[in-house]
C-alpha cells in the first residue's frame, strides 16, 4: 500500500460516514510515519484497519460492508478498510490513542484527520 | 484466587477451535450457571472482542477468538463460498487471473503473496481450493492479498456479515 492510498481510504470513510476523525491502526499506519516505506511485509498490505474514535462497533461493522473486503470499492481499487473495535490493539500500551499521529486530508470543503498509530 | 464466571467460559471455550452451542457451554462448565447468566457473559465477551458467533438462531455457536478474526473469518466464509461455485467450473478462475494481474499494479508491495496466488492458479485445482479455505494464520494472511474476492457475490458477502459477528 501507498500513502495516497491511505489516504484515499480515509477521504472516503470521511465523505461516506461523515466522521472527521478516526484512528488507523496495524501495518497500513506505518505509512503515518513512512511515507515511503520499503518493501516488505509491513507494506504488503492492502487492507486499512479502521477504529472510530468513540468505539462505534455498528459503525465499524458498516465501513466494513462498504468500503471492506470484497466491495466495490475493493474491487475498483484493489484495497480496502476494515473496521475493528477498540479491543483490537489489545497489547499495545493503554495509552495508545494519545500516541496517535495525525494525517490530514483535505477534501473540497473540509479537514478530515486520521490518527494513525503503528503497533510495532 | 478463584477464576470469574468470564474465565471460565473463556476456558472452555479455547481448546474448541469449532466452537460450542450455549447449550453445550452450559453442559462443560465446571459450575453451574443460569442460561440468562450465560447469555450475559457471552454477550459482554463478544462486545471485548474475546469470543465470535457463528450461525444464528439454534445453530448459533461461540468461539474463543483473537482480535482480528471476525473479519478473518468472514473473509474464509466468502472464500469458502467461491470455491464451492469453482469446484463446479473451473474456468472462474480466468477471472481471478485477470483480478491478479489488478492486484500486482495496485500493490507492488505485495509481490510474494501475488506469485504465491499465480502459482496455485496455474497448479490442480484442489491443491488451490485446499489454500483458498485452510483454517489457519497463513491462509488467513494468503486471502488478504486474494484474487477471488471480485468473485463473491452479493448475496455470499451479506450471509458472511449477518452469520459471523
Amino acid at each position: 500500500m501507498f500513502r495516497h492510498q491511505l489516504q484515499h481510504v480515509i477521504l472516503e470513510i470521511g465523505e461516506r460516514f461523515g466522521v472527521k476523525d478516526f484512528y488507523v491502526i496495524g501495518s497500513a499506519a506505518i505509512l503515518a510515519v513512512m511515507s515511503d516505506p520499503p518493501i516488505g511485509a509491513l507494506t504488503a498490505t492492502r487492507d486499512v484497519d479502521v477504529i472510530p474514535t468513540d468505539g462505534d462497533e455498528r459503525l465499524a461493522d458498516r465501513i466494513s460492508f462498504v468500503i471492506g473486503e470484497a466491495s466495490e470499492f475493493d474491487a475498483a481499487h484493489g484495497y480496502y478498510a476494515q473496521g475493528v473495535s477498540l479491543n483490537t490493539p489489545r497489547y499495545a500500551p493503554r495509552d495508545w490513542p494519545t500516541r496517535a499521529i495525525p494525517i490530514r486530508v483535505p477534501p473540497a470543503s473540509s479537514y478530515l484527520s486520521s490518527q494513525v498509530f503503528h503497533l510495532g | 484466587m478463584q477464576p470469574s464466571s468470564r474465565d471460565i467460559v473463556i476456558r472452555t471455550l479455547l481448546p474448541e477451535p469449532g466452537g460450542l452451542s450455549a447449550p453445550d457451554i452450559l453442559r462443560r462448565l465446571p459450575v453451574r450457571i443460569s442460561q440468562p447468566t450465560l447469555w450475559r457473559i457471552l454477550d459482554a465477551l463478544r462486545c471485548e472482542g474475546r469470543i465470535l458467533v457463528e450461525g444464528r438462531a439454534r445453530a448459533t455457536r461461540y468461539r474463543a477468538t483473537s482480535a482480528t478474526d471476525v473479519a478473518a473469518q468472514r473473509s474464509l466464509h466468502m472464500h469458502r463460498a467461491v470455491a464451492r461455485r469453482l469446484a463446479r467450473n473451473p474456468g472462474l478462475v480466468n477471472i481471478a487471473r485477470n483480478r491478479l494481474e489488478f492486484l500486482r499494479s495496485s500493490n507492488v508491495h505485495g509481490r510474494a503473496y501475488h506469485d504465491r496466488w499465480a502459482e496455485l492458479i496455474g497448479g490442480p485445482v484442489e491443491r488451490l481450493l485446499a489454500s483458498m479455505t485452510e483454517d489457519s494464520e497463513l491462509g488467513a494472511t494468503m486471502r488478504k492479498e486474494s484474487p477471488f474476492t471480485t468473485l463473491v457475490n452479493e448475496a455470499e458477502r451479506l450471509r458472511a456479515f449477518t452469520d459471523i459477528r
